[in-house]
C-alpha cells in the first residue's frame, strides 16, 4: 500500500514574511483517505503552510504536487489559474475557521451548497435543489432551512453548511483551518464526530490545522508538529501524543489539561 | 411625430467643439469602442469625462454618441421608450445645439438611437447604431463586490455565481423574478449586463443587424454587441427564460406584441396599459386610421 | 506448546529497547526495556510476566508501534495484499504501512476504551470489520450481526447497543473494547489486562474467547495480572526480568 502514489506531495515549501521565515522547508506526503493534523501554537506557521499547500498563497520556494484524476502528479503552481480554480472547486475543499469567510452570507443555504454545481455547469434547478437538500441532511441540518440564509444560523450550523458546500462535488482532499475552534464545546464534539464520520465514510483525505490536540486525536491518522515554521516531529497521531520525542512536543502534550 | 414635428434644427453653438467633446477625447473613446466591438460583451475601461449633465442622466451614452456622431447622422433619443420625456428631450437638445444634426422620433429613420431602459419595438436594420445608457455595467457586482475578483471571473468565464442569483429568485419567488437588467451571455463568452431594459427586450439583442454600444459614464466602461451576434439570456433547463406577457392589449393602439406601461388614470384605482414605445404606438394608430 | 519444525514465527523482536527522554525535566533518561528478544508463533498465547514497572505495557505498545523503539526491531508477518507473509519492521515502517498492519494484522486491547462521542456501541464494535468496505449495506448488516453476537456473549444489555459507550461503567467499557477486538480474527492480538475490571462470569467468557481465537491460529500476547486467568490461557510465559536495563554509565 506504500507503493501507491501519494495524493499530495509537498516538497521544501518555504514562505517568508519580510525577513522572517513563516514556513521553513516543509515537506510531506499525504495519501488518499488520510487525515493529517498540523498542530502547533499560534504563529507556528501552520495556517500559512495550509494556504501555501492549498494553492491560496504562492510560497517563495517549494513544490506542491497533486495527483490529478487524469494527468497524474501535477505541480499546482504550474497550473493555469483556470485549472487551479477548477481543482479548488471540484477535487478540493477548504473549510475556513470563520464560516463567514467560507459562505455567502446573503444567499440561501441551498444556493450556498449548489454554487459549486452551478459553477461546473449544472443548469437544472430541480437537481441542484435536490442535491443541496441531500447534503444538508448528510451534515445533519434540517432540510427545511434550505431557503434560509446563513445569517440566521448558529455558529455550528454555519460550519456544517460550509462543510456541505465543500463536499457537494465529492472532493478527494479537504483543507480545514481550525474547523471547530470558536464553537461551544458541546457543538464542537458534534461537529468533530460529523467530520470523522464524513472523512471515514467518503475516504476523504484532509489536512486539518488545529491547536487542539484532542481534535487531532479524534480525526487524524497522522500528525505533524510545527514550531517557528519548521516541522519538529511527525508520526502516527497516537505515537506523537503518547510517546512524544521532541522537547517541544513533550511540552505541548504535557500542557494539555485532562478533564 | 415625424422629423418635421420636432423643433426645427437649431444653429450649432460655435462656442463648443462639434458634439461637445474635443477631438482627442472622441478618438480615445472610439478606440475603446473599437476594442469593445472586437471583444463582444467585454467591458473596456475608458477615460470618462465630466459632462454638462449629472451622472445618472446618461453621461456614458452621451459620450459614446458624441464620439460616433457626424453631421449627416439622424438622431433619435428615447427614455423608457418615449421620445418626449425629460431625459430624452434634454439629450436631444444637447446634441442639436452642439451638432445641429437632424433628429427624429421615427425608429426606422434614425441612424443613431440613444436609449435609456428600452429597445424600440420596430425592428432595427443594418447600419443603425443603438447607444445604451448604463448605470451598472458589472453584472456580478452585487454578488461579488471585489472588482479584482470579478475581472478574473470574466477572464476565466467563471460564471457559476450568476446562476446562484437566479437560483435565489426561484427559491424565493418560485420563478426567476429578475425582470430588468437580466444577465446575458454575449457570443457564448462574456457575461453582460444589458442595462436596465426589461427582459422583454432581451431577445431583440440576439442576432440584431444593428451595432449595439453600451456606455457607463460614472463606472467608466464601454462595451458592445456587434451586428449579428448571439445574445443568450441565462436560465435553468427546468426554468427557461421567459418574457413578460400582459392580459390586455394597449389601450391606445390595441397592440398585443409590445411592452406595456401601466398608467394610473384617476385616484380611484382606474388604470390602463399603454405601449411604452411611443413611436410604435403612434405608428399603429396611424395604420388604424388609414 | 512448541511449534513444529519449519513453522515460521509471526512476530520476532530483537535487540529491542525503550528509553524515555524527558526533555522538559532536565533531560532525564528513563530506561524501561533493554535487549528484548523473542519469537511468537501462530496459536501461541504468551503471557508477559513481571512486577509492575517491568515494562509489560511498554512492550505491547512497542509491538503496536504506539511507542517508538529506541533500538532494535519488531518484525511482523503482514499480508499486504501483494506479497503474503512479507515482514514489516514495526519500528521503521512508514505511517501508511503501520496503519495497514493495524487494520488487518495486529489487534490491540488497551486498558481503556477511547470513546468516540455519539457513536453507538454496536457501531463501535463493528468498526474493525468495516475498514475498507466503504458503505456497502450488505457488509454493514453482516458486521452488525457479528457485533451483536459478541455483545450478547459479553452480556452487554441490548438497551445499551445503540448508546455511545462514553457513559458506561468501567467494566462495560472494557467489554466493549474486548468485543471490538474479538469481532474479527487477527494474526496477532495484544491484550493489556483484559479482565482487570470484569466479574467472574465475564472473565470466563474472555478466557473462552482467547482460547477460541488461539485455536484458530491467532498469536496472543498479553498481560494477565490474575494468575488464575493466566493459567487458563497462557501457553508460554515470558519473563520480563530478562529485559530490565542494567545499571548504566551515564
Amino acid at each position: 500500500m506504500t507503493d501507491n502514489p501519494p495524493l499530495l506531495r509537498v516538497q521544501g515549501v518555504t514562505m517568508h514574511y519580510g525577513a522572517r521565515r513563516a514556513v521553513d522547508d516543509v515537506s510531506f506526503d499525504l495519501w488518499p483517505g488520510e487525515v493529517l493534523a498540523v498542530v502547533g501554537e499560534s504563529g507556528s506557521g501552520k495556517t500559512t503552510l495550509l494556504n501555501a499547500v492549498a494553492a491560496r498563497v504562492k510560497p517563495d520556494a517549494g513544490r506542491v504536487g497533486f495527483m490529478t484524476r487524469h494527468d497524474g502528479m501535477v505541480d499546482v503552481y504550474s497550473m493555469s489559474e483556470a485549472q487551479r480554480r477548477l481543482l479548488a472547486r471540484t477535487d478540493w475543499g477548504y473549510v475556513h475557521q470563520d464560516a463567514v469567510q467560507g459562505l455567502r452570507m446573503n444567499v440561501s443555504a441551498g444556493a450556498n451548497v449548489g454554487e459549486r454545481l452551478m459553477a461546473l455547469g449544472e443548469r437544472h434547478y430541480g437537481r441542484i435543489r435536490t442535491e443541496a437538500a441531500n447534503w444538508l441532511q448528510r451534515v445533519e441540518m434540517d432540510a427545511g432551512r434550505i431557503d434560509d440564509t446563513p445569517a440566521t444560523f448558529s455558529g455550528g450550523m454555519r460550519q456544517r453548511l460550509q462543510i456541505a458546500r465543500n463536499l457537494v462535488t465529492r472532493p478527494r482532499l479537504v483543507f480545514m483551518d481550525e474547523p471547530t475552534s470558536g464553537l461551544d464545546v458541546s457543538v464542537q464534539a458534534k461537529l468533530l464526530d460529523l467530520l470523522r464520520t464524513l472523512t471515514r465514510g467518503l475516504s476523504l483525505a484532509a489536512i486539518v490545522v488545529t491547536h487542539d490536540l484532542a481534535v487531532a486525536r479524534l480525526l487524524a491518522h497522522r500528525m505533524m508538529v510545527m514550531k517557528e515554521g519548521r516541522v519538529v516531529e511527525t508520526g502516527l497521531t497516537d505515537q506523537v501524543l503518547d510517546d512524544p520525542q521532541h522537547p517541544y512536543t513533550q511540552l505541548l502534550v504535557s500542557s494539555v489539561l485532562q478533564p | 411625430m415625424k422629423v418635421s414635428d420636432l423643433p426645427p434644427p437649431v444653429e450649432r453653438d460655435a462656442n463648443f467643439n462639434f458634439a461637445y467633446l474635443d477631438e482627442r477625447t472622441k478618438r480615445m473613446i472610439r478606440r475603446a469602442i473599437l476594442k469593445a466591438v472586437a471583444i463582444p460583451g467585454y467591458q473596456v475601461p475608458f477615460g470618462s469625462r465630466e459632462m454638462p449633465l449629472p451622472y445618472g442622466w446618461g453621461t456614458g451614452g452621451i459620450q459614446v454618441t458624441a464620439s460616433i456622431i457626424g453631421p449627416d447622422d439622424v438622431l433619435k433619443v428615447i427614455d423608457q421608450g418615449a421620445d418626449d420625456t425629460v431625459n430624452a428631450v434634454n439629450i436631444r437638445r444637447f446634441f442639436q445645439r452642439t451638432t445641429a444634426v437632424a433628429v427624429t422620433s421615427v425608429t426606422t429613420e434614425a441612424t443613431i438611437i440613444q436609449t435609456r431602459h428600452r429597445i424600440p419595438e420596430t425592428p432595427l436594420h443594418d447600419g443603425q447604431v443603438m447607444v445604451y445608457q448604463v448605470p451598472l455595467p458589472e453584472p456580478l457586482q452585487k454578488l461579488e463586490p471585489r472588482e479584482a475578483e470579478t475581472r478574473v471571473m470574466h477572464g476565466l468565464a467563471d460564471y457559476g455565481l450568476m446562476h446562484v442569483k437566479l437560483y435565489e429568485d426561484i427559491a424565493r419567488f418560485g420563478h426567476i423574478a429578475t425582470t430588468y437588467d437580466y444577465p446575458v451571455m454575449v457570443d457564448g463568452r462574456f457575461l453582460m449586463a444589458p442595462s436596465p431594459i426589461p427582459k422583454f427586450d432581451n431577445p431583440k439583442m440576439h442576432m440584431n443587424p444593428a451595432l449595439q454600444l453600451f456606455g457607463a459614464g460614472r463606472e467608466k466602461r464601454i462595451y458592445a454587441i456587434p451586428p449579428w451576434t448571439s445574445v443568450e439570456s441565462l436560465a435553468f433547463d427546468d426554468h427557461p427564460f421567459e418574457v413578460q406577457r400582459w392580459s390586455e392589449p394597449c389601450a391606445l393602439c390595441g397592440a398585443t406584441d409590445s411592452f406595456l406601461d401601466e398608467v394610473i388614470t384617476d385616484d380611484r384605482g382606474g388604470h390602463m396599459f399603454v405601449c411604452s414605445d411611443t413611436d410604435h404606438c403612434r405608428l399603429n394608430r396611424q395604420d388604424d386610421d388609414r | 506448546m512448541m511449534p513444529g519444525v519449519g513453522v515460521k514465527p509471526v512476530l520476532r523482536a530483537s535487540g529491542l529497547s525503550k528509553r524515555f527522554v524527558l526533555h522538559n525535566q532536565g533531560g532525564v533518561e528513563l530506561p524501561v526495556l533493554e535487549g528484548v528478544a523473542f519469537e511468537a508463533f501462530p496459536g501461541e498465547c504468551i503471557a508477559l510476566d513481571g512486577p509492575s514497572g517491568a515494562g509489560k505495557s511498554t512492550l505491547l505498545k512497542l509491538i503496536y508501534a504506539n511507542y517508538r523503539a529506541s533500538t532494535g526491531s519488531v518484525h511482523v508477518r503482514h499480508d499486504d495484499g501483494v506479497q503474503a507473509g512479507a515482514e514489516v519492521d514495526m519500528t521503521r515502517a512508514s505511517a501508511q504501512t503501520l496503519l495497514a498492519v493495524r487494520r488487518s494484522t495486529i489487534g490491540y486491547v488497551s486498558q481503556f476504551l477511547r470513546t468516540v462521542p455519539r457513536v453507538g456501541s454496536l457501531d463501535v464494535v463493528a468498526e474493525p470489520l468495516l475498514a475498507g468496505t466503504g458503505a456497502d449495506p450488505e457488509a454493514l448488516r453482516d458486521a452488525h450481526r457479528q457485533a451483536q453476537d459478541l455483545l450478547l456473549r459479553l452480556r452487554i444489555p441490548q438497551r445499551l447497543w445503540h448508546v455511545a459507550p462514553a457513559t458506561f461503567s468501567g467494566g462495560e467499557q472494557q467489554r466493549i473494547n474486548l468485543a471490538r477486538s474479538f469481532v474479527r480474527d487477527w494474526p496477532v492480538l495484544l491484550l493489556d489486562e483484559p479482565t482487570a475490571s470484569l466479574d467472574a462470569s465475564n472473565s470466563a467468557t474472555v478466557v473462552a474467547l482467547i482460547n477460541e481465537v488461539r485455536k484458530r491460529g491467532t498469536t496472543v500476547i498479553g498481560i494477565f495480572h490474575d494468575a488464575h486467568i493466566r493459567e487458563q490461557v497462557a501457553t508460554r510465559v515470558l519473563d520480563m526480568g530478562c529485559f530490565q536495563p542494567g545499571p548504566r554509565s551515564r
